[in-house]
């Protein structure tokens, strides 16, 4: 078998590539619909080179980046020829989309595709080029932006129409571009860069151990000597809470468990976190209070309700920890409950803090349209949808004190599951749920989430192992 | 000094792990002040038996006390006398070395500040360092610091020394001597070095597939496996020895290297006066009875 076949059967044997095959099933056709329902456009493929050109990209950093394939014979060239064959027969197929492209003669049409297959080349390279970069898939951020502005600015109709009129220049610059990212790809450099480093691949998202040296490795790099003394008043906080407790006594260890939780938070802290956390959010109400209406619903904005208490998720809450402290299975109980009830407030804090922006936002922003485009309005959260984090919120942590070992992949389905959940429920439902299961029921509901919480944590905590092979 | 009280006892606990029985029917006493080295080859539940006495693991039958608690049930009073060293290496990554020690130390009132200081100088940990930064081998040093720096009374050590380099390893025998002076405490070292722990221990646990094929004092298993060393003083052997349970032997012409089992170093001596014989009687190192016990079990 030579190494490219060998290194192709990543792309089946990988099992996280079947997670992305699954997300570019997923999304390509709903990008494809909203591009090609309501005129001729053909370029929605674009994207997919892009996503395809991160896997392509990412794959061979991953197998780069592990020491022996360094010794390989011969293997240093196979990133290349790897790229280059997927991105080759990945973009001449969805160039075949100009086969449908209206009044195009025979011998022509296939200029069109070649030059058609040339751009998605282009895309597939930045996608290359991206996943490459330190942080992974920055490119993914871009795709939106690709989206948004095909559909409000229309950018995708003069290139199209340049690749249906001069296919010959299409071509040739498309050619230029891949002979240079040939050498490009083709040096040695590549190889030595990544070889046996701390790098995050697109696939290490997953993997909490390498995420969390990588995090520290970074911390470590850009630690000054203000932030260590911040991090260090930061421990005497935190210790001094502890030193109010009897030595072995259940709220020495609480409080220590409550640090061991939060603590690297302030030891990774600078200002660009704060400033990316605000972001983060401003972005998120803006994005989700432009979303609606769905249904009977204008308020997409809604599952904003959901998202504080799935990212509940990824705390370390539980006590799965193989460093001994003295603390029995009922302490690990309780300091696990006390937790769950803190975090629940910082989170219902943080929905508090989101509803106030996105209200205030709704007596600001004008309705508008971009060159005669859809109407935008911007809608607020609900605060009578509060209800909604309160039901999440339990049912998450059950899930995380349940199966602590699957936890990145459950919340990633987790999202999923619900985002599509609630657009579906809007879409089908013709009032609110509230209205729907009435007020009442949906409290009942909400105890009988938590009852559920406290019987799984004191399951877990009393009768299961607590590392190793059971977590 | 060996108190009879035992203060880890386990009546047939047994562990599955899937279609993996990790203990199968374990009985085991350990004894306050024993040295005890905890030995098998990878997956033959050493881990798994030291995490059901500090009751990480549960069995899924039978019983572990630990300091006359069930592990099930043990509380920060009984868990705040044990000293654990596990085999991941999982530390608390965030923190620099001085805050993590700090922070532990925080939960026990018996933490040795001299020996805190005595072991960063000695080991040359640097204690600025981030522990998410550290080599395997320093993460070690720390791992075993913060187990031994509030003395406790039983200390378990799994596989201590696999990532610390040849110094290292000697200045912690060196350490372990040193703890091992206090006789109330109990250690239980499991580890793949046996040259390491043969020099410490005084008794032995050996364990294949979840079962403990032996149990008994170090001394007792030095004894029953001997190496013998036949010299003929006409210059010709018999050609057959007239020895039983040979384990293996090699022979020549003049000399032949016996491996015997439960012989008393007299009874070798009459045999080899019986063919003309010199005998030399030494006894087997650790790795050679390991391999016998595991091989013949």
């Amino acid at each position: 078998m030579g190494i490219l076949t060998a290194n192709s059967k990543h792309l089946y044997q990988h099992r996280r590539m079947w997670f992305w095959y699954v997300i570019l099933l997923c999304q390509t056709p709903i990008i494809l619909l909203s591009l090609y329902s309501k005129t001729d456009r053909y370029l929605g493929y674009l994207i997919v080179s892009l996503l395809m050109g991160i896997l392509a990209g990412g794959l061979q950093k991953d197998i780069l980046t592990k020491p022996f394939s360094f010794c390989l014979p011969n293997h240093r060239q196979i990133p290349r020829a790897f790229i280059f064959w997927i991105g080759g027969v990945v973009n001449l197929f969805l160039g075949c989309v100009f086969l449908g492209y209206p009044e195009l003669s025979f011998p022509y049409v296939l200029l069109v595709v070649l030059a058609g297959g040339f751009v998605g080349l282009i895309s597939y390279f930045y996608g290359v080029y991206s996943s490459f970069q330190a942080v992974p898939t920055p490119a993914a951020g871009i795709i939106p932006l690709l989206v948004f502005s095909a559909v409000f600015f229309k950018w995708d109709v003069p290139v199209q129409n340049v690749i249906v009129n001069q296919p010959i220049v299409i071509i040739l610059v498309g050619g230029l571009m891949s002979v240079w990212c040939w050498k490009l790809l083709g040096r040695d450099f590549l190889a030595r860069k990544y070889c046996g480093k701390l790098v995050m691949g697109m696939f290490d998202n997953w993997n909490r151990t390498k995420v969390e040296k990588y995090r520290q490795a970074r911390a470590e790099r850009n630690m000054t000597e203000g932030k260590v003394k911040f991090f260090e008043n930061t421990q005497e906080f935190f210790l001094g809470k502890m030193e109010r407790y009897e030595f072995l006594s259940r709220g020495r260890y609480i409080w220590g468990n409550i640090y061991m939780v939060f603590g690297k938070f302030f030891g990774l802290w600078n200002i660009w976190h704060v400033l990316g956390f605000l972001a983060t959010i401003i972005f998120l109400v803006l994005f989700f209070g432009f979303m609606g209406p769905i249904g009977n619903d204008k308020r997409m904005i809604g599952f904003l309700f959901i998202v504080p208490a799935l990212s509940i998720y990824s705390l370390d809450l539980m006590p799965y920890r193989t460093m001994l402290f003295p603390a029995g299975r009922r302490d690990k109980y309780y300091s696990t409950l006390i937790l769950s009830v803190v975090v629940t407030l910082l989170g219902g804090l943080l929905v508090l803090v989101m509803t106030g922006i996105s209200v205030f936002l709704e007596t600001m922003l004008p309705e508008f349209s971009f060159r005669g485009g859809p109407i935008l309005s911007y809608y607020g959260m609900d605060i009578g949808d509060f209800y909604i984090y309160l039901l999440f919120v339990p049912i998450t942590l059950s899930l995380a004190v349940a199966f602590p070992r699957t936890k990145p992949w459950l919340i990633t389905i987790l999202v999923v599951v619900f985002m599509q959940g609630w657009i579906i429920s809007k879409m089908v439902l013709k009032q609110s749920i509230v209205d729907l299961i009435g007020p009442v029921n949906i409290l009942g509901l909400m105890a009988l989430c938590w009852i559920g919480f406290l019987v799984i944590l004191h399951y877990v905590c009393m009768r299961r192992s607590l590392v190793g092979q059971c977590r | 000094m060996i108190n009879g009280n035992p203060i880890v006892q386990m009546r047939n606990v047994s562990k599955r792990f899937g279609k993996i029985q990790a203990l199968d029917k374990i009985n085991l006493d350990i004894k306050r002040g024993e040295i005890i080295g905890l030995l098998g080859a990878n997956g033959a539940g050493k881990s798994t038996l030291l995490r059901h006495i500090i009751g990480l693991y549960l069995a899924d039958q039978g019983q572990c006390i630990t300091f006359e608690t069930d592990a099930a049930k043990l509380t920060p009073k009984e868990l705040g006398r044990i000293g654990y060293v596990h085999q991941e290496g999982e530390l608390l990554e965030w923190m620099t070395v001085k805050q993590l020690i700090r922070y532990v130390s925080a939960y026990y009132k018996t933490w040795n500040q001299q020996l805190e200081e005595k072991y960063i100088k000695d080991f040359d940990i640097s204690i600025k360092d981030r522990v998410g930064s550290l080599s395997p081998g320093q993460r070690q040093k720390v791992a075993i610091l913060l187990a031994i720096g509030f003395e406790p009374e039983l200390l378990i050590l799994d596989e201590p020394a696999s990532t610390l380099d040849p110094i290292a390893r000697s200045q912690f025998l060196d350490l372990l001597l040193q703890i091992i002076q206090d006789e109330n405490r109990t250690i239980i070292i499991s580890s793949h070095i046996l040259s390491d722990v043969e020099k410490v221990i005084d008794h032995a646990i050996i364990m294949r597939k979840g079962s403990i094929l032996r149990d008994c004092s170090f001394d007792s298993l030095r004894e029953e496996f001997l190496k013998v060393i036949l010299t003929s003083l006409s210059g010709h052997l018999p050609q057959n020895l007239p020895f039983e349970n040979v384990i293996s032997y090699e022979k020549s012409d003049s000399q032949a290297v016996l491996t015997v089992q439960n012989y008393a170093s007299s009874d070798l001596e009459a045999k080899a006066k019986e063919i003309d014989c010199t005998v030399d009687i030494k006894p087997l190192p650790l790795e050679e009875i390991y391999k016998i016990v595991v091989s013949r079990e």
